[in-house]
């Protein structure tokens, strides 16, 4: 408990030790390699997992479970690794997607937010209000019935998986936008505005340069967060991680093993995302939101 | 017109705002009428644009009030026109509702034994963060680090499906179990924010309840938590409508939750070949933001009786004080 | 050790009253800044002594230490001949547990520059909470003393009034009568007016002077106010460089400096 007075002297020291890269105006953050390094690798990673990674049809398990009295069998939860990465690859495909059109859609609900029309404006952030406040898995389960509802429309159930996560965190991805756009100094809007700029060199030379540092760090927390949702997917039918373990559970009537090395597997791919996303954020000195 | 009025308090004269109580009535109001909504919201901003002073709680409270019933309103029209647009019934019948309603009370429980899980967790955790022992810090973090790692839908799995059967304990509630899994992902958020809120509270307050030897248990109780939580409730309201979401992910391993209700009403409609239909799940949405909004509000409400903590009363007058204090003369006067 | 008799022959520890404070040897350095050098210092009980000096000489570090606010890299606190951070163990010396300092710091209040009141109680709340969470008063009683003790700094009527709502004198007032109402035996004060309007300065200094008549605490004040200091001081201390590079009666320290470095820093605040 006593650590209450050394948290104050820590938080006083803080700034002293580390040394905070800061955001500089003058150098574009688009030749930054800080920045651009970890997002060209996103960039690729991507690619290759869109590209590459198929959905099987079902998972040939063609295992025995071991019989006996066990709860626990190491053996078998080691055999269960790659049965389990294939899962998880599906899954980190399905959050990328999802997050893709986030990314774009968010920014459509940003300018309807800010619009200076209170009748475009209410409305927006009404839909804003709703989607964020309401559970994923109940949207998911609105858009396949959505889907089943409209004749001649056929979604695979990763297109779903898609349009349900892009909708729900491009409301997370407004207000991103949003706050990176409000964290830039009103001194900057009022030069701007001196120097007569038009609107449009405004945004593309003034505020979007520099809300976009201020913007990737959430931008990073809101995908790790929406792979972090990607698995309940199964429920529509997504091979990934959970399906995984669901179907091998179903096939062997064993429960404990499938469920942990999902547990496991996904740890392992969210931990390294969650420190990218932090070395990002310690980079990039930026308003939190 | 001088701002220098000579007064013997030394306080600031005090400026009237008439309009804060109205838009705080016009909030309140709009709780029954909603109509009223979006005119608190509106006066409200208008007001606000125009203060800059520190009493502006009733006014932030009407307007967030306003606000949220505006929304609710909007959200409430675009349905129906949405659903008229699409030719369906935007209603269930009565029985489902009354299913679904009944259903959200598990819900609620779920939602509050895994808040109370939660709190004490983020507490705990939080302080742990900042210990001296690099050992119970190394912990802590090793806690946070996992609980906001995992996903909260395969923990849920982990806890309600897996551990029974590794520990034994077939009978164990689910309701308890899956509460378990969400209380301890909302831990592991909640303990961030409280770290970060008790560093944010500035040194000179914990060397002053040093200085008036106030044992560490003490400081935390008295005048590092009361500080700290301005910073903490706005990202803790937010963090519990997240785990009230979470909720919803328990009907997966059969707790009878408002989407195990919703599920099971879906079955008896496809049994009764009416199709899948989206209204269904969209009332199930204005149930869940519903739920979210109470939430919304409650913690609006707790920000502000935090606030009020700030504002203080107003100068007693001789009378006031007591008798043998009245009749004294004062020591010193300024 | 020689601390071990050092306690015998300093003043015997009544318990109630103004209490003296010892350090000797005491070294304290941050990184490579040496900010005190084998600072020696009795101040006998009920004496009030007031700290001058450059600034960075150490003043504030010295009151710090004392409140345990800092620790000494080495060198011993005595306050009321009772270690501050350490323990006799035999006719040796320990590190203090924190149960044993807790105990000895019950005998200090301190006074800060910035107040440091906390600010989401009322100026009675503030004053309560000491007395009943740490001396374990009933709320009543605490609450009587509480006005007493507001009402002796000039503040009965600001009782529930809020940090925020009070001026900067009236801040540094509440949290003197803050500071009072666990009776302490030693005060420290660090430069309490420094914070404060020129006009809001007399009002406080009444208080010390109030708190000076009285006579049941030892007063350490470090200030840039040289008429007070003038007025108010049994002792002087010009420090510089974690030392105590010249003391006296105030008149002849300032009047008659002898050292050349306190005649230069007198020198520049005259010319002030
Ligand atoms: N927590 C700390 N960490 C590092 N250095 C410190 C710390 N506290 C004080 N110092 C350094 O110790 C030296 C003495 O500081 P101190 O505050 O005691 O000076 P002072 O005599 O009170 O000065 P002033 O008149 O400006 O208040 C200064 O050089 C200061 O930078
Ligand atoms: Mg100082």
């Amino acid at each position: 408990m006593s650590a209450i007075d050394d948290a104050a002297t820590e938080a006083a020291e803080a700034p002293e030790e580390r040394e905070i890269e800061e955001y500089r105006p003058h150098r574009k953050w688009y030749r930054r390699a800080d920045i651009m390094v970890p997002v060209l690798v996103l960039v690729v990673v991507y690619a290759l997992l869109v590209g590459y990674v198929e959905s099987p049809n079902f998972f040939r398990t063609r295992m025995e479970a071991p019989g006996g009295l066990v709860n626990f069998d190491w053996m078998w939860f080691f055999h269960l690794i790659p049965l389990m990465l294939q899962g998880l690859l599906v899954t980190i495909k399905g959050a990328l997607l999802g997050f893709a059109v986030a990314v774009v859609l968010g920014f459509f609900l940003a300018l309807g937010r800010r619009a200076k029309l209170p009748f475009v404006s209410w409305p927006t952030m009404a839909v804003i209000e709703f989607i964020r406040s309401t559970p994923v898995l109940v949207q998911l389960f609105f858009w396949l019935a959505l889907e089943r509802a409209i004749p001649g429309l056929n979604l695979s159930p990763i297109a779903l998986l898609m349009v349900g996560l892009g909708v729900h965190y491009a409301t997370y991805c407004s207000e991103a936008y949003r706050a990176g756009i409000n964290s830039v100094d009103k001194g900057q809007w009022e030069a701007a505005t001196a120097l007569n700029l038009s609107p449009a060199t405004k945004w593309t030379r003034v505020v979007i340069p520099q809300a976009v540092p201020n913007v990737l760090p959430a931008l990073g927390n809101y995908l790790v967060a929406a792979f972090k949702d990607a698995p309940m997917a199964f429920v529509i039918g997504v091979h990934g991680v959970l399906f995984f373990a669901d179907q091998v559970a179903a096939e062997t009537f064993r429960v404990t093993e499938p469920y942990l090395i999902a547990g496991a597997g996904f740890l392992v791919a969210s931990l390294p995302a969650a420190w990218a996303v932090r070395q990002l954020e310690r980079k990039i000195a930026y308003e939190r939101i | 017109m001088s701002m220098n009025v000579p007064s013997d308090t030394g306080a600031p004269p005090e400026i009237e705002h008439p309009r804060t109580k109205l838009v705080l009535v016009l909030g309140l109001l709009s709780i029954p009428i909603p109509l009223l909504g979006p005119v608190a919201w509106w006066m409200g901003n208008q007001e606000l644009r125009q203060r800059d002073d520190d009493d502006r709680g009733q006014l932030v409270l009407g307007r967030t009030i306003g606000m949220v019933m505006s929304i609710l309103l909007l959200v409430v029209l675009g349905l129906l026109v949405t659903l008229a647009a699409v030719g369906q019934g935007w209603l269930l019948t009565g029985g489902q509702y009354r299913t679904l309603i009944k259903a959200s009370l598990v819900t609620i429980q779920i939602l509050i034994y895994s808040f109370a899980l939660g709190i004490v967790l983020s507490l705990v955790v939080g302080v742990a963060r900042l210990s001296d022992h690099r050992w119970i810090r190394g912990a802590a973090l090793a806690f946070v680090e996992f609980a906001r790692g995992i996903s909260s839908i395969i923990l849920i799995f982990i806890m309600a499906v897996a551990i029974p059967i590794l520990l034994d304990v077939p009978q164990a509630s689910k309701i308890l179990l899956a509460a378990i899994a969400l209380g301890i992902n909302m831990g592991g958020y909640g303990a961030e924010i409280i770290r970060g809120a008790i560093l944010s509270v500035p040194k000179g307050q914990v060397e002053a309840s040093l200085s008036l030897n106030l044992t560490p248990t003490q400081r935390l109780r008295h005048v590092i938590l009361p500080q700290a939580m301005t910073v903490i409730l706005p990202p803790m309201g937010n963090l519990t409508i997240e785990i009230l979401k979470g909720t919803a992910l328990v009907s997966l391993v059969g707790v009878a939750d408002i989407m195990q209700s919703a599920n099971n009403i879906r079955q008896e409609q496809l049994f009764a070949q009416e199709g899948t239909k989206a209204v269904l799940f969209l009332n199930v949405l204005v149930l869940y933001f519903i739920l979210a909004q109470i939430v919304n509000v409650l913690f609006k409400l707790w920000e502000r009786r935090v606030e009020k903590s700030y504002e203080g009363g107003r100068t007693l007058t001789p009378d006031e004080l007591p008798a043998h204090i009245r009749h004294a003369t004062p020591g010193v006067t300024g | 050790m020689s601390e071990s008799k050092t306690i015998s022959t300093f003043e015997s520890d009544s318990g109630t009253g103004a209490a003296g404070v010892r350090f000797h040897r005491v070294n304290k350095a941050f990184g490579t800044n040496v900010v005190l050098r084998d600072l020696d210092l009795d101040v006998a009980p009920g004496e009030r002594v007031v700290i001058i000096g450059p600034s960075g000489s150490g003043k504030t570090t010295i009151l710090r230490v004392t409140m345990t606010l800092e620790r000494p890299d080495s060198g011993t606190v005595q306050i009321g001949g009772r270690h501050l951070y350490h323990e006799p163990h035999g006719d040796k010396l320990r590190p203090a547990s924190e149960k044993h300092m807790s105990k000895v710091r019950s005998d200090i209040g301190m006074v800060f520059q910035h107040f440091n009141l906390f600010p989401h109680m009322t100026a009675l709340e503030n004053i309560m909470l000491a007395p009943m969470k740490v001396h374990g008063k009933a709320r009543d009683e605490a609450s009587d003393t509480g006005m007493e003790l507001l009402n002796k700094v000039g503040l009965a009527h600001a009782a529930n009034q809020t940090p925020g709502q009070l001026s900067g004198g009236q801040k540094q007032r509440v949290a003197i009568a803050r500071s009072l109402a666990c009776e302490p035996r030693v005060m420290l004060f660090d430069e309490v007016t420094s914070a404060l309007d020129p006009e809001l300065v007399g009002e406080v200094l009444n208080v010390l002077r109030d708190i000076a008549q009285e006579g049941n605490t030892t007063m350490l004040l470090v200030t840039h106010e040289m008429a007070f200091a003038r007025e108010m001081a049994d002792r002087l201390l010009m420090f510089d460089n974690g030392q105590v590079i010249e003391s006296g009666r105030p008149a002849d320290v300032l009047d008659h400096p002898q050292n050349p470095r306190t005649q230069a820093f007198l020198g520049a605040v005259k010319a002030h």
